[in-house]
């Protein structure tokens, strides 16, 4: 090929506007308008006359900027949204740090402590991931009911408080740091709680960011559990009770559902701006959420 | 005599420090264990023991033996959303990889570091988004009559598509919402999989005549082979278990079309309070996965390549 004998261009700003970057960056530009499209129109679509947001042809820009529908949704008769993020708050806080806690603890003891038949037992509770939550729910529905814990935050709360995840993500972090730090505590007579707290916590510290984040966020959007172990819309959590906007019959109005969405997508969409490479690193490294 | 004494003062302050670290290790991994009692090994246990009972919440449990796997056979609906489910597993892991690729390849290129960066999240943020949630918008979206992707294929003289109502385009529009809301994960991985092939790979390519699709064919898709089959096992797996996006975009219609296998054990079990019949649906789930992962990993060597 001709090409091939090109000298390599060192100078930055030239080689952006060859003709396979420009392509580039139009191909990204689609693609990405493909991506946010969704959000866009949904946007639009919560800013707008009821009578328009559905209108052929479809006009992405309201031609009336209607932020009634806000307060249409924060203050609807039937459907609380204020109250399901309350309800996602309390349960994905308290899941969030029973796992730090739990998970540290446990990932402590695989990496560091030593005990007898620590080996076998890390393996049993590796056959935790292969079981897909999913094909438990039944037992595990007919146990919360056993527990008297159904149509309770609690059911939602119990079952995710520790993580065999979270232990093998912690424990391959704990396992990289060196026995020297360890050692120099242990002279100076500290026991394993001291060496937790004072020499290991300080030092996984983005372990434990990408950990927060990963669970945070699975349990903010979870569906499947809510669904099923929840009847009480009281104590629905966000993504179950928005839903309800759309009302039994979709006789919900389309612009006061997409100002609920939009509503529970902008903390995200702001936590993401301040976080990204944080979250995309986190998620992106740990398997995703899904 | 005083060293022996020295040593064994050590051994033995060695000795219950051990013991020290022993009970602390218990200790704490005690909660984590439980939690796994209580909520994996005690569900998984009940579950096989279900799968051969009758149980409806109201009576007792009963002894059925193979009952429910009789019924299962003979139940017509299985078939169907088997069929539908190796529909999903086919499409959207074909749909996915090649979304992923087409992203992960642009971004790739040689563009400014600023605008890679806003590509990225833009690409990246429907992950953190609930499928459930963002399929109520595309429910408005992919709406036959008064949707916006129909108005503009109808706008570029292409006949309308009745996305959620036949049979085959419910399907369709599940894979491509569920895909639009995970693709950036793949992305990711097949990005930071380019990344890590060294450049001097292709220019050696280029110096000996190979054009870009040869390029592509001979070093990034063997190179990307492990991930690629890291995808494919994940992906299986993950639609093996779909349920938000059906739910809320067709409700598993028209008729049985769209509906997945949680779908049905949701159904069964806690529509009709048939849990001894969701049970065994569940326990096939699992023995399905477990073997598409097994068939996966068995041909795997065949095309995946290790450096």
């Amino acid at each position: 090929m001709a090409t091939a004998l090109r000298p390599v261009r060192r100078r930055w700003p030239r080689r952006y506007w060859r003709a396979s970057t420009l392509l580039t960056l139009a191909a990204l530009g689609l693609l990405s308008a493909f991506m946010a499209f969704p959000f866009l129109w949904m946007l639009s679509a919560s800013l707008k006359v009821p009578a328009t947001a559905l209108a052929v042809p479809p006009q992405l820009w309201p031609s009336e900027w209607r932020w009634e529908n806000y307060r249409q949704v924060l203050f609807h008769p039937t459907v609380p949204i204020p109250r399901f993020f309350l309800n996602s708050l309390n349960v994905a806080v308290w899941v969030t740090l029973g796992q730090l806690i739990t998970c540290t603890l446990a990932a402590f003891a695989f990496a560091r402590l030593k005990f007898p038949g620590r080996e076998a037992l890390f393996l049993v509770l590796l056959t935790a991931l292969m079981v897909p939550a999913q094909v438990t729910i039944v037992p595990l529905y007919i146990e919360m009911r056993f527990l008297g814990l159904i149509d309770t935050h609690a059911s939602l709360i119990l079952p995710s408080l520790t993580s065999i995840f979270g232990v093998f993500l912690l424990r391959q972090y704990l396992l990289t740091i060196p026995d020297e730090l360890e050692d120099a505590a242990r002279m100076d007579g500290a026991g394993p709680a001291r060496i937790l707290a004072q020499i290991m916590l300080p030092l996984i510290g983005p372990a434990l960011t990408t950990l927060a984040i990963v669970v945070f966020t699975g349990t903010w959007n979870s569906f499947f559990f809510p669904l099923i172990f929840l009847n009480d819309w009281q104590k629905f959590t966000w993504p179950l009770g928005v839903t309800m906007l759309r009302g039994q019959y979709s006789q919900g109005s389309v612009t006061v559902i997409m100002a609920g969405i939009t509503l529970g997508v902008l903390p995200v969409f702001l936590a993401f701006l301040l976080l990204q490479r944080r979250m995309i690193e986190s998620i992106g490294f740990t398997g995703g959420i899904k | 005599m005083a060293i022996s004494a020295l040593r064994s003062g050590r051994g033995s302050a060695r000795g219950s420090l051990r013991r020290h670290d022993a009970i602390a290790g218990y200790l704490f991994a005690l909660p984590t264990a439980l939690g796994f009692l209580l909520f994996v090994l005690g569900p998984v246990l009940g579950g096989l023991a279900l799968g051969f009972m009758r149980y409806d919440l109201l009576t007792p449990p009963r002894w059925a033996g193979f009952e429910n796997f009789g019924k299962l056979g003979a139940d017509d609906r299985v078939l169907q959303i088997f069929s539908n489910t190796l529909y999903y597993v086919v499409g959207m892991i074909l749909l996915d990889l090649v979304w992923a690729m087409a992203l992960a390849l642009a971004l790739n290129g040689a563009i400014p570091r600023l605008l890679k960066a806003l590509f990225r999240a833009v690409f990246f943020f429907p992950i953190l988004v609930s499928g459930a949630v963002i399929s109520l918008v595309w429910l408005y979206l992919f709406n036959s009559d008064l949707g916006i992707v129909n108005y503009w294929l109808a706008s570029v003289g292409l006949p309308k598509v009745p996305w959620l109502i036949s049979s085959l385009w419910a399907k369709n529009s599940v894979i491509i919402m569920t895909v639009w809301n995970g693709v950036g994960f793949n992305m990711l991985l097949l990005l930071a999989g380019l990344q890590g092939i060294p450049g001097e790979l292709y220019e050696a390519a280029t110096i000996d005549g190979a054009g870009r699709w040869a390029s592509f064919r001979r070093i990034t898709a063997p190179l990307l082979s492990p991930v690629i089959f890291f995808i494919l096992v994940k992906g299986a797996i993950g639609v093996f278990q779909l349920f938000d996006p059906p739910f809320v975009l067709t409700q598993g219609g028209p008729g049985d079309a769209s509906r997945t296998m949680l779908m049905y054990i949701w159904e069964r079990g806690f529509q009709v309070l048939d849990f001894g019949y969701a049970a065994a649906l569940g326990l096939v789930l699992f023995l399905a996965i477990l073997l598409v992962t097994l068939a996966q990993f068995l041909t795997s060597d065949r095309w995946v390549f290790y450096r």
